[in-house]
């Protein structure tokens, strides 16, 4: 196989050897992963398989056992707080439920993290401008006051993913980004997913169960099973492959 | 029976490490003044309506109810200070904390259930947040600040409820009456009842914090959340009560 020299990616998330147990429940059982710059890669398990303890793991919310897990070159275990709440502005977050604060407007909900990051409007943007830059980057702009009760389903990942974006972060961790919801929608998340990595020019880790999502905006699968990297490659490989485990997420 | 006796042990346990969590964490910066002022204003604004009527009915029926009792041994002369002083002492500061408990306290409960089960808090701690902060030391903070401003309304309103009935019933003005509240109440009334609120506010609060931000079983979770929250931080005020009056007890015996 042929490499091209002057394409050379950096990992931006490698993962080794990690175990993780909730008692005498062990969800992951060694994995090995590595996401390299640019890459949008999708995660497909069964329910209850440990994918979003996997991603947990990497931001932090929840502690590994043992393994290796790096992130943007730093070794997400050993991090202080601090440390963990700096990593936090390169790494986005979006949670299977939108997770939008409900007490707070749109606008408010894509402040928060500019704010907590201590983030002022600076000479060329202000807090505002940015939040409709990136209301306007998801198609949302005309939701800006609106609260989150009054937003549908999709929008509201619409809006939880325009609220990952407003840091300008250069990894973004989906959970079930289209759960949810209809094919139509779903797919509509699937593509914003690829105008975001375009635009923004972020790596991505997807948790899916959605197919078509799959196919749509990632360059390769990766199946956890028994806790592992059961088996991996891009979407068309996986399903002309004649591996038990693949054919049952890929059998129509 | 030894599965709930041990799991009241754990809880209590519990609430304990989670109190001295906010001790802890409430010395040391960063501090969230914005939110504390929003959540004081929240808890002061959303009750105070509730905490003037019921203060107010409080003031006019425990005067109707003692009012023939008195007139029966002529002592009606005696009414003011004996409702100010029980108002003040005991009546204001009790109905106040169960007002809260019920209000605030399931409202606390149920919103940090909520957040929690939507993963909210997880959002938050992604964002740079520290949850425990930004969520449980405002509120905890803000109850236990606001508790007795709510009671001294709630003193005042009962006060002149039952000075509405005096009027009323007995023709007494509202200057007399007042005069007479005042004469007999002492800052050994006000004091005790202030710094129990204190306590009330806290023990509420702190409750429904733990209760909230360790809510589990989803959305169903929410509720029963929220009815715990309001169960055992009223049983809490009777008990802070009981032993706030054992001391102030003692020290009237000095």
């Amino acid at each position: 196989m042929m490499t091209q020299k002057n394409n050379i990616q950096t990992p931006v998330i490698e993962i080794k050897d990690l175990h993780k147990s909730f008692g005498n429940n062990h969800v992951l059982r060694g994995f090995d992963f590595t996401l390299m710059e640019g890459e949008n890669v999708a995660l497909l398990g069964k329910s209850g398989s440990g994918k979003s303890v996997l991603i947990k793991c990497l931001i932090g919310l929840i502690k590994i056992d043992s393994g290796q897990m790096r992130v943007l070159g730093q070794s997400v275990p050993d991090m202080t707080q601090k440390e963990l709440d700096a990593i936090r502005r390169d790494v986005g977050f979006l949670f299977q439920g939108s997770a939008l604060y409900d007490s707070m407007s749109v606008r408010e909900n894509l402040e928060f993290p500019m704010r907590r990051h201590h983030e002022k409007d600076d000479g060329s943007k202000t807090l505002l401008a940015r939040v409709e830059e990136a209301l306007d980057s998801v198609g949302l702009l005309h939701t800006l006051d609106l609260m989150p009760s009054e937003l549908s389903g999709g929008m509201k990942k619409r809006v939880a993913i325009a609220r990952t974006l407003i840091l300008q972060p250069k990894i973004i961790l989906y959970d079930e980004p289209t759960g949810g919801l209809d094919p139509i929608t779903g797919r509509e998340i699937s593509y914003l997913i690829n105008k975001v990595q375009e635009q923004y020019k972020t790596s991505a880790l997807i948790i899916t169960h959605d197919l078509a999502c799959a196919k749509i905006s990632t360059n390769r699968i990766v199946i956890l099973s028994e806790g592992k990297n059961y088996i991996e490659g891009s979407y068309d490989e996986l399903e002309r492959s004649s591996d038990p485990v693949a054919q049952e997420f890929f059998k129509k | 029976m030894l599965k709930r006796i041990k799991k009241f042990f754990i809880t209590t346990g519990e609430i304990t490490e989670f109190s001295i969590r906010y001790f802890r964490e409430f010395l040391f910066p960063p501090y969230e003044f914005q939110e504390l002022l929003k959540q004081s204003f929240l808890i002061g604004n959303k009750s105070i309506g509730l905490v003037g009527s019921t203060g107010f009915i409080m003031g006019i029926v425990l005067t109707l109810q003692t009012r023939p009792t008195l007139v029966e041994f002529g002592a009606e002369s005696w009414m003011p200070s004996m409702v100010g002083i029980a108002i003040v002492r005991e009546i204001g500061p009790v109905i106040t904390a169960l007002i809260c408990a019920g209000k605030v306290g399931s409202g606390i409960s149920a919103e940090l259930a909520s957040m929690k089960v939507t993963e909210q808090i997880d959002a938050m701690e992604v964002s740079g947040t520290n949850p425990f902060k930004y969520l449980v030391i405002t509120r905890v903070t803000a109850a236990t600040i606001m508790l007795p401003v709510l009671v001294v309304f709630a003193d005042l309103v009962s006060l002149i409820g039952s000075a509405l009935v005096e009027y009323l019933k007995g023709g007494v003005t509202l200057q007399l009456y007042f005069s007479k509240v005042f004469e007999y109440l002492s800052y050994g009334d006000l004091i005790p009842s202030i710094i129990k609120s204190f306590f009330f506010g806290f023990a509420i609060a702190i409750v429904s914090c733990y209760k909230g931000f360790n809510s589990s079983k989803g959305t169903e979770g929410v509720g029963r959340t929220a009815n715990e929250a309001v169960v055992i931080s009223s049983m809490l005020v009777f008990i802070l009560d009981f032993i706030a009056v054992l001391i102030s007890d003692i020290f009237y015996d000095l």
